[in-house]
């Protein structure tokens, strides 16, 4: 079986680094970017199925990012999953305007950030 | 991954993280900060808290968070920053680097300051704000959180229509259908969908009447979590008639989930920025890689020494050889230096805070910040910088009336610097205050009987009674420096690390500290130029120019008296060959190195050949053989021969008067 493939843009290293090791041991392919701007870029470079985005990040945050990645149409079938510490209403409307897939908290359970990618991902749900 | 490693990766990534913090909060006490200054910090501490949580770290998260909210309000100008709330938030950002470090020892401990600091921050909260439920903190992930309902499983039947944004949103029915479980059964209501011609193709037309076996109306709930606010979603309660299908009523069979992806590129593993490594270890390698050198040194001088053809593929790898090599070395000698940057920017703090305490305006400049030196020395200045600082403001620096007295500024400067001084790391703190007052300290030195009281010392002997055991210069303990640590710990500590300190001051015009380290592991950008038959570095940050001076430019004053002509003014010529005693002739025809003494004078540095420029690794003479005249270290280059760095410093000293009083001398004219 062929793995999925998720960009995880987050500026903490030690963020980036527990996304991958839950999605890795999932069987996902996960690249990484350390801010908007690169995770943008990444985007831009080869198919994702999936991207999982901070909020709070320099150069572009990761509203900017929902919105770079959904102004192109032939985006708007990727799902975008936001990984953050806000889990405020208004934080989560605002990013679902913005074309957000769905939300996670930070702290994240593995099983639950791996089910939800999943979900998104129309992968099978263990 | 363990959860050591990543443990390990979270408080390395803090370390850089409360850097970043510290360096934002320092500019703030310059006042030179913008909006993006307080993102910065509050990025640090906002990923500090969102990693730590990971960890279950709650003190930590609590008090990040606690800390955050204040820069939030600072971030949204709701909150302005003066001098109260810059001294709030920098005792939390101390607050914060505590917890971090307790976290690797002891998780639930707090600091001393922890309460205090927390009712400080809660201060700036409105109290409408709170309490915050901490409970927000560790909020579970949406699909992880158990179902909260008290319902029973049981038949759910709901009607979907998802609206345009669900589609846009990356959302596809099928997949919350399938995550519902293998007992689904999903109609899709057809009859909304237009003619082609009111086709709308942003507009989500279709509804379905799901029927899902064995779930609770929150488990379903949990699934349409991400769909919310996308569409309707009602809720038929059992009463409600079943869907009745309609003629043109599409049934559609949830289907397995795709399995035929296309292969993504590998991915590349997440790149950490930090590595901590035993100090031993790089000690060793930066000793295995001069090895290296040397061998690879030998084997280039067996294979091309004697002058016969070379095989080309030989040749080559041996060209490969030698790159590599070097290419190691490089990285390696980098691994351990590191700019005085962080270290002076903790400074900055203790200065600011030790002008509040005495209620002195202190300005703090630092000069040098790039300076490289080991990473530990790093660690062990910090103490007695902070110390050294201390006193510069607290004992060195007078009172603003006293300073209105004289002509002085009413803000007083202390400066911290750092340089290189060949083969050295030279770091002044240096005040404008009112200078060392020697008759005071002989007299306390007499009181505490550490001279005698008709002895006749001189100045330097006097001001070197500060570093005396036991001598303390405040007539009374101020809350500030005087903790009972002398200056003799500094000296103490300096000395530990192989380094010395010496004070110069100066009545009414200030005091400046000067402490020398060994530099024996740190970079040095060189020159490597030829004396007579040796090789010999000249170190770079003294060098102002090189210069091939044609022979009517080199005048000779008198036998041991030659200057060089350079664009109209007479630079004394120092000839190292028969100054280090190489040979007797003189070399009138340079090359020349022209170099800045630290007295600003210039002098020219006769050698025979320039040859280039390169960083070398320095190693110290002293331990290993003993001290030369002249000379600071030494050093292997790349093609394993030994070069003698020189001080020129020293070798200015060692010239004599001649050189030393003709400087910049402009003759004739």
């Amino acid at each position: 079986m062929t793995a999925l493939s998720v960009l995880a843009i987050d500026d903490s290293r030690t963020m980036r680094m527990m996304v991958t090791a839950a999605l890795e041991n999932a069987g996902f392919d996960v690249v990484t970017a350390d801010d908007g701007v690169q995770g943008v870029e990444a985007f831009g470079q080869r198919r994702f199925d999936a991207v999982i985005t901070d909020i709070n990040m320099p150069n572009l945050d990761g509203f900017g990012v929902i919105e770079a990645i959904r102004s192109a149409p032939k985006n708007r079938r990727v799902p975008v999953l936001v990984l953050t510490t806000e889990s405020s209403d208004e934080f989560r409307n605002r990013a679902r305007s913005l074309g957000a897939t769905g939300w996670l908290v930070k702290p994240f359970e593995e099983a639950g950030l791996v089910n939800t990618v999943r979900i998104v991902t129309g992968q099978d749900v263990a | 991954m363990s959860m050591d490693a990543l443990k390990a990766t979270f408080f390395a990534e803090c370390e850089e993280l409360v850097e970043a913090m510290t360096e934002g909060l320092q500019q703030i006490g310059d006042d030179d900060w913008g909006s993006e200054t307080v993102n910065a910090i509050f990025r640090a501490v906002h990923s500090i808290k969102g990693s730590a949580g990971a960890f279950g770290f709650e003190t930590l998260v609590a008090f990040a968070h606690r800390y955050e909210t204040v820069l939030d309000k600072i971030r949204s100008n709701t909150l302005g920053i003066d001098a109260d709330v810059l001294r709030v938030i920098t005792r939390a950002s101390d607050v914060l680097a505590e917890l971090v470090e307790l976290a690797q020892v002891e998780p639930d401990a707090k600091p001393a300051a922890y309460d205090p600091v927390m009712t400080d921050l809660n201060g700036y909260i409105e109290t409408a704000a709170e309490p915050e439920p901490e409970e927000d903190l560790f909020a579970p992930v949406a699909f992880a959180a158990l179902p909260l309902g008290l319902d029973e499983p049981e038949d759910v039947r709901i009607e979907f229509a998802p609206d345009a944004s669900f589609y846009r949103n990356g959302h596809e029915p099928e997949r919350i259908f399938t995550a519902l479980g293998p007992d689904v059964s999903a109609v899709c209501d057809a009859d909304t969908v237009p003619l082609l011609s009111d086709f709308n193709v942003d507009t989500g037309y279709l509804v379905w009447s799901l029927e899902i076996k064995g779930k609770t109306e929150s488990e379903v709930a949990e699934a349409f979590e991400y769909a919310k606010g996308l569409g309707r979603i009602d809720y038929l309660s059992d009463d409600a008639p079943a869907p009745v299908g309609p003629v043109s009523e599409i049934a559609v069979e949830v289907p397995a989930p795709p399995s035929t992806q296309a292969k993504p590129a590998k991915a590349r593993p997440a790149s950490a920025q930090t590595l901590r490594i035993d100090p031993e270890r790089v000690d060793r390698l930066i000793n295995t890689v001069g090895e290296l050198i040397i061998n690879q040194a030998v084997i280039a001088q067996k294979i091309e020494g004697d002058g016969t053809p070379v095989d080309p593929e030989v040749a080559s790898a041996l060209d490969d050889y030698r790159y590599l090599a070097r290419e190691i070395q490089e990285a390696v000698m980098s691994i351990r230096a590191q700019p005085v940057k962080s270290l002076f920017q903790r400074m900055a703090r203790v200065v600011r805070e030790a002008g509040e305490a005495t209620g002195k305006a202190v300005s703090f400049e630092t000069r040098g910040e790039a300076t490289e030196i080991d990473k530990t020395l790093i660690e062990r200045l910090a103490d007695p910088l902070t110390h050294m600082l201390r006193n510069a403001v607290d004992h060195g620096l007078e009172s603003p009336e006293d300073r209105a007295a004289t002509d002085k500024h009413a803000t007083g400067t202390v400066t911290l610097s750092a340089a290189h001084r060949s083969g050295h790391v030279m770091i002044e703190v240096s005040d404008d205050g009112a200078g060392l007052d020697r008759a005071r300290i002989l007299k306390k030195a007499i009181a505490n009987g550490l001279v005698a009281e008709d002895t006749n010392l001189s100045d330097t002997e006097i001001d070197n009674l500060l570093f005396a055991p036991g001598f303390s210069t405040a007539d009374q303990v101020t809350n500030l420096s005087g903790r009972g640590v002398g200056m003799d710990v500094v000296k103490t500590s300096i000395t530990s690390i192989g380094g010395r300190v010496t004070i110069t001051s100066e009545q009414g015009r200030g005091s400046t500290f000067t402490i020398l380290l060994p530099l024996t592991l740190a970079v040095l950008d060189g020159i490597v130029v030829s004396v007579a038959d040796e090789t010999m570095v000249v170190p770079i940050a003294t060098i102002i120019e090189t210069i091939r001076a044609s022979s009517d430019d080199v005048i000779e004053l008198s036998p041991d008296n030659w200057v060089l002509k350079v664009r109209g003014a007479y630079v004394p010529i120092i000839d190292l060959a028969p100054l280090l005693g190489f040979r007797t002739e003189r070399n009138a025809a340079g090359p020349f190195i022209l170099v800045e003494a630290e007295t600003g004078a210039v002098y020219a540095f006769a050698v025979d050949e320039i040859w280039d420029q390169r960083q070398i690794v320095i190693k110290s003479l002293e331990g290993n053989y003993g001290a030369i005249p002249g000379i600071s270290a030494a050093t292997i280059l790349g093609d394993g021969q030994i070069a003698l760095i020189v001080d020129p410093e020293a070798l200015i000293a060692l010239a004599g008067p001649t050189a030393m009083t003709s400087h910049k001398q402009k003759v004739g004219a």
